[in-house]
């Protein structure tokens, strides 16, 4: 089970967690791993639990993660719990989950369908099989620098 | 711990709340406060079901001031009052930051006391990133091949006032049982029915959910948006943070899930009162429909599973790109950007359902792999070299939502008479009856289908006394359980079709005697335009002394013919039990069923069963006929 929580997305920008992304487990998800023991059908059927961890929706500290905050880090924190859900949407350069990382990121809905092409057209950059949550935010920033309407939501 | 410390103080107070030796409260004001439903709404306090106590259903000493707080509302008023009068305290350390709905209320009850709001950053900081502004209630629909996902889970979205925001982004409410994630199955799920797990409240971001639900439970998620004002939604959320930290016995039957959620919403308002509505079972579809009552349910939203999106794209999809998509999963050339034979559009088809489909085999059939997983990849590297949108409209909502279905517990009166083959029978050959069934839960396929799953069927508690023309009255049928799902076979899904069924029944005629039983099949579903057929391997274990040795154990084939219209429903269905064991004979049974929809809650139902018996050379047969009336509540 994952330990992270992502955030809410908070307004001060800090990308003092991206000097290393993974030093508490961030960024470290891959894509369609292998999941499912039985212990999660179960767990639905009698519990509706899905993991032993309680949490409250807290934004970053509780879990090691202290300099995870602001627009960016939120951001790897969304890639590294939604990466199946995001390249699927990846692929078709819409949907909720592409929707939902736009606003993570800040992008404003002027600027998300040059968003969601430049994902889509970035697609086997970030989305492969040795591909990580970290990677894919390495390959996204990248390829948002390369474009003028996208960079200045890079900070 | 805040709590602690505050307890201590508490104690060196004794009652009745002063301020420089003055009584801030009088007596009368103080007990009639505390006899306050809201209150006791809000510290969780409930007649126990059993016990007939009246304590409060949190079971952590954190969640009350008083070290009587658990049993009296009164020790709980005073303690949290004189907490709460406390003042020049520092960040975070007022008894404000850890109870702020119970503060908020009480300073409304009591605005004579004045009393000074102390800084809570931490509170303030969570409250101002959940940003809720109205809640909606969430409510993954039953799944066909999980019958205990038919009984179905709540939780409660916090959602933001900008109608633009992503909705995943947003929060959401669970209660769940908090499990030893090194206990096994069956101590897991006993423990989960019986409340051997602290159940807690957590706060999780929606889209954990819906990876959840919609990617791998493949259920279908209703939404249905609730009508609490801001007050009364500033409340809720104040009362949530209340939870952290503390936990309630979880309950499958009763207090689960949606019974929290109620009591929570209980806790926030005092025009909500629902959770009394529920005392020994708390079905969620059943909450939901009491919330509805009370008009606290605005518009509802639609969110389709994985598996509803696959099926509706495939629908759409030609039997070229349909076999073009499996191909594409199946074979081990590489997946290339063009699909051969196929058009533009076509291809997009393939690509989209090709990439449905590899996700539905690892996630569904366990057949995760690293060739699937490269795989599917490929696929969506393929469909990323197309900028055109997606090639499927997008699917409509169902007709009925779950909670538009019929009620959940049923009372059947039924008219009917058994008569046996008149040319190898001497004895009585007629005899009318009159039979009464009550049944607890929840859905049969012969009821009127709306809202549930096409072809599923979990009974639970279905009882019928009979009365014989006569005046002889007597159990004739006591189902525990019975669980039928007929889920079809699709282009992509192979599901497999199945039933369970145990208890006590008799076969047909007046002297016919009381046995137990326990049935299991395993078979395919298919669905056409001319209704659902099945086919099951059956394999029947009947115990008494009737049976010669005492017991039979079967297998045979049952066959059958279902028909879900909205109006009518029918059901044709043959089962012979070609071999056995211990008792020897062979029986066959056959049932016609016609159901007539008068109402969401009231159905016609007339029946037809006919038992054959071969035993050697000797055959016997009976037959029964009964018509009446059901009706849901």
């Amino acid at each position: 089970m994952k330990k992270i929580i992502a955030s809410i997305v908070l307004a001060s920008a800090s990308t003092a967690a991206l000097a290393n992304p993974a030093g508490c487990g961030l960024g470290s998800t891959v894509i369609f791993p292998d999941a499912n023991e039985w212990h999660e059908y179960v767990l639905a059927a009698t519990t509706n639990g899905t993991s032993g961890n309680q949490t409250f929706g807290m934004t970053s500290g509780t879990l090691g993660c202290e300099a995870a905050n602001g627009p960016l880090s939120s951001a790897l924190m969304f890639m590294d719990e939604n990466m199946d859900q995001l390249a699927a949407d990846a692929a078709i350069g819409q949907g909720e989950t592409l929707a939902a990382l736009a606003e993570v990121m800040g992008v404003e809905p002027q600027d998300t369908p040059t968003f969601n092409r430049v994902i889509q057209s970035n697609f086997d950059a970030l989305f492969s099989t040795e591909a990580t949550s970290a990677s894919a935010f390495e390959a996204m920033t990248a390829a948002m620098a390369q474009d003028k309407d996208l960079q200045k939501y890079l900070g | 711990m805040i709590a602690r410390s505050l307890v201590a103080g508490v104690i060196l107070f004794p009652p009745a709340i002063f301020a420089d030796n003055t009584p801030l409260l009088s007596h009368e004001k103080l007990t009639s406060l505390a006899a306050h439903q809201q209150w006791a709404h809000l510290l969780h306090y409930r007649n126990h079901t059993f016990t007939g106590r009246y304590i409060s259903q949190n079971d952590s000493p954190n969640f009350f001031l008083s070290p009587n707080g658990k049993s009296s509302l009164t020790n709980e008023l005073e303690a949290n009052l004189q907490a709460f009068m406390q003042t020049n305290l520092a960040d975070n350390q007022s008894a404000q930051c850890r109870f702020p709905a119970r503060y908020y209320w009480l300073k409304q009850q009591l605005p004579e006391l004045n009393m000074q709001d102390q800084p809570c950053s931490e509170f303030q900081k969570w409250q101002q990133e959940l940003n809720t502004d109205h809640l909606t209630l969430i409510f993954p629909a039953s799944h066909i091949n999980s019958p205990s996902s038919m009984y179905g889970h709540t939780l409660i979205r916090l959602d933001k006032k900008d109608p633009r925001s992503n909705k995943l982004l947003a929060h959401s409410v669970n209660f769940a049982a908090n499990p030893d994630p090194n206990d096994n199955e069956i101590v897991f799920s006993w423990k989960g029915l019986t409340g051997g797990y602290p159940g807690v409240v957590s706060v999780l971001p929606y889209y954990a959910k819906t990876n959840e639900y919609s990617h791998m439970e493949y259920r279908d998620i209703w939404e249905y948006k609730l009508n609490l004002d801001n007050v009364e939604t500033n409340q809720f959320v104040r009362h949530i943070w209340e939870t952290k930290d503390t936990f309630f016995d979880y309950f499958f039957f009763d207090e689960n899930c949606s019974y929290r959620l109620l009591a929570l919403l209980d806790a926030s308002s005092e025009r909500i009162d629902v959770t009394d509505d529920f005392t020994f079972t708390a079905l969620p579809v059943d909450t939901i429909r009491a919330l509805q009552q009370r008009g606290l349910i605005g518009e509802t939203e639609y969110r389709p599973s994985a598996a509803s999106e696959m099926e509706h794209k495939s629908q759409q999809a030609s039997k070229q790109v349909l076999s073009q998509a499996r191909r594409l999963v199946e074979q081990t050339e590489p997946v290339t950007t063009t699909v051969p034979g196929l058009n533009q559009q076509d291809t997009l088809q393939a690509l989209e359902l090709a990439y449905a489909y590899a996700r539905y085999l690892a996630v569904q059939k366990k057949q995760a792999s690293p060739v699937l997983r490269q795989r599917t990849l490929e696929i969506l590297s393929a469909r990323a070299k197309y900028a055109e949108p997606t090639a499927f409209s997008p699917i409509s909502k169902p007709n009925h939502r779950d909670d538009e279905g019929h009620l959940s517990q049923r009372l059947q009166a039924q008219a009917g008479t058994t008569f046996s083959d008149e040319h190898k029978h001497s004895n009585k050959d007629r005899l009318g009856f009159v039979d009464l069934n009550y049944r607890a839960a929840f859905h049969e396929v012969m009821d009127p289908p709306q809202g549930f799953v096409p072809g599923s069927q979990i009974q639970m508690a279905n009882v019928t006394l009979r009365l014989w023309e006569g005046g002889k009255a007597r159990l004739q049928q006591l189902q525990v359980v019975d669980i039928l799902s007929l889920s079809e076979q699709t282009y992509f899904q192979r599901p497999i079709a199945w039933s369970v069924s145990g208890g006590l029944d008799r076969f047909i005629g007046s002297e016919a005697g009381l046995y137990g039983y326990l049935h299991t099949g395993f078979g395919k579903a298919w669905l056409t335009p001319v209704g659902r057929f099945y086919t099951l391997a059956q394999a029947h274990l009947m115990a008494d002394n009737q049976f010669d040795k005492g017991a039979q154990l079967s297998v045979g084939p049952r066959l059958g013919w279902l028909w879900q219209g909205e109006q009518f429903q029918a059901q044709l269905e043959a089962n012979w039990q070609r071999f056995s064991w211990l008792d020897k004979t062979e029986r066959t049974t056959i049932k016609a069923k016609l159901g007539w929809r008068l109402a969401t809650n009231t159905q016609i139902k007339l029946e037809a069963s006919s038992q054959h018996f071969k035993l050697s050379d000797q055959m016997s047969e009976q037959y029964e006929v009964k018509l009446g009336l059901n009706w849901y509540y």
